[in-house]
């Protein structure tokens, strides 16, 4: 008898010293966080993609109340959430500028190969060998290293085809481009239709011994374009989008078929304004 | 000092919590996929273990032993163990944001882990004087930490190799820790005169 009570005095009592003891340390020690933290955190999307450039949705909107981050970096919210947020921070709510990831490159198996590669399946393993099996140093080498970087699976792939981006799921976070080892993704504005897809910094000649879908220079696009917003900058042909029409007449141009409308909504209204 | 060197190798080598006595085999392939955050993870068990084998020992010799119910080692152990790592983690808010960041999810994950269970009853099962305990915990969590960060470093490699579908995940995983185990296994005898 003197054992159970003994045993229940023991175990009773420390229980009862441990659950007094955290009560008393949970006052004495308490952190007082910023409400606002947990406001903005809720507003955030909670996807934790890394878009804005913090680990966390909940790193972002810490950032956002202790270091003044700004309010206009994460890549899934809309304006609505944007000017919450603002409100919250009590600063002039922030304009949003959404992108699109795009693929700088078609070459896909229609590229010439210098080699046949057989390691692991990965564009950042094979660009280690020699820079990658393909002769155009500048190509997607579609292993689809970005698919798998995708937290919203907006990338998809076919064997070993560039990869196709989905418009309706892409958010612009960058991890697809912070991943590629070609540099071959690229971050346009979302309203954007034209896009140049070559990568290449080789001159017209050589492409074309390696690539039937390179750039090669031509200047016939820069010479049509009624804006200049196009430009040949290290045999590549540049886009300035703060200057582009979306008119369309560089796609009619190009003889290697390489602009391409990524926007098909776009090319829709065109047509009625015509 | 002798005694307490032959104590720590063994632990780390010999009788490794993970690979020897397969205890703490949860986080050990819960946390091993990334190589930084095992670290954390290690220093982890090693802070928890170390407290937990000083505590329990107090709680044995001047509390169990005395009152003669060793009958309840296990239950008390557990939450004496379990308290004392809430307390800690408050501390550790409150103190150094800093220290807070790197162990503070793996904090109250560990708590009530067998490992940290395994050791503190082996440091009475064996006799251990206080030294002896400090050391042993110490020496367990360091076993852990080696055992976590090579197996972190494997499946690192591992995740970028052409690995059968069938084999993908945890089934290649259990074999990466059986192979280890084999390995660790030639230190069996090491300390053996």
């Amino acid at each position: 008898m003197a054992v159970v009570l003994v045993s229940l005095i023991i175990l009773g009592g420390i229980g009862l010293l441990c659950g007094i003891a955290l009560a008393i340390a949970s006052r004495v020690f308490a952190v007082k966080l910023d409400p606002r933290i947990e406001i903005i955190e809720k507003a955030l999307p909670g996807a934790n993609c890394g878009g804005c450039g913090f680990p966390s949705c909940h790193a972002y909107a810490q950032n956002m109340v202790e270091g003044g981050a700004e309010p206009n970096r994460c890549v899934l919210c809309d304006a609505e959430a944007v000017g919450k947020i603002s409100n919250v921070l009590g600063k002039a709510a922030a304009t949003i500028e959404k992108k699109i990831a795009a693929i700088k490159c078609y070459g896909g198996s229609t590229a010439v190969k210098s080699f046949d590669y057989g390691g692991i399946p990965s564009c950042r393993a094979a660009s280690l060998y020699s820079g990658g099996d393909k002769l155009c140093s500048y190509s997607c080498l579609g292993f689809g290293d970005c698919v798998e970087a995708c937290p919203f699976s907006a990338l998809s792939r076919s064997g070993r085809e560039a990869p196709i981006v989905s418009r309706d799921r892409c958010t612009g976070c960058g991890n697809c481009v912070a991943v590629c080892p070609k540099n071959v993704i690229v971050l346009i504005p979302r309203k954007a239709s034209i896009h140049i897809a070559c990568n290449s910094k080789e001159k017209g000649k050589v492409v074309r011994q390696v690539c039937e879908v390179g750039c090669i220079s031509c200047n016939r696009c820069i010479k049509k374009c009624p804006e200049s917003a196009l430009s040949m900058q290290d045999n590549r042909v540049c886009i300035d989008y703060s200057k582009c029409t979306s008119c369309g007449l560089c796609i009619e141009e190009c003889p290697r078929k390489i602009i391409k409308d990524i926007n098909p909504r776009e090319e829709a209204s065109r047509a009625v304004n015509q | 000092m002798e005694n307490l060197l032959v104590i720590l190798f063994s632990v780390i080598l010999v009788n490794n919590f993970v690979l020897a006595r397969f205890l703490g085999l949860c986080p050990f392939l819960g946390v091993s996929r990334e190589f930084k955050s095992s670290l954390s993870m290690g220093a982890a068990v090693i802070f928890v273990m170390t407290l937990a084998s000083v505590s329990t020992w107090f709680i044995q010799y001047y509390l169990l032993i005395p009152y003669k119910v060793e009958f309840l080692q296990t239950i008390v152990f557990i939450l004496v163990i379990a308290a004392l790592v809430q307390f800690v983690e408050m501390v550790i808010q409150k103190v150094s944001p800093v220290l807070q960041k790197a162990l503070g999810i793996y904090l109250p994950l560990i708590t009530t882990n067998c490992a940290v269970l395994g050791v503190c009853i082996l440091n009475i099962r064996e006799d251990y004087s206080l030294l002896e305990t400090i050391v042993h915990g110490a020496g367990g969590g360091i076993g852990f930490t080696v055992a976590i960060l090579i197996m972190a470093g494997i499946r690192e490699r591992l995740s970028l190799g052409r690995v059968p579908k069938c084999m993908q995940g945890f089934p290649i995983s259990f074999i990466t820790a059986c192979l280890m185990a084999l390995s660790f296994f030639c230190f069996q005898g090491f300390f053996a005169h």
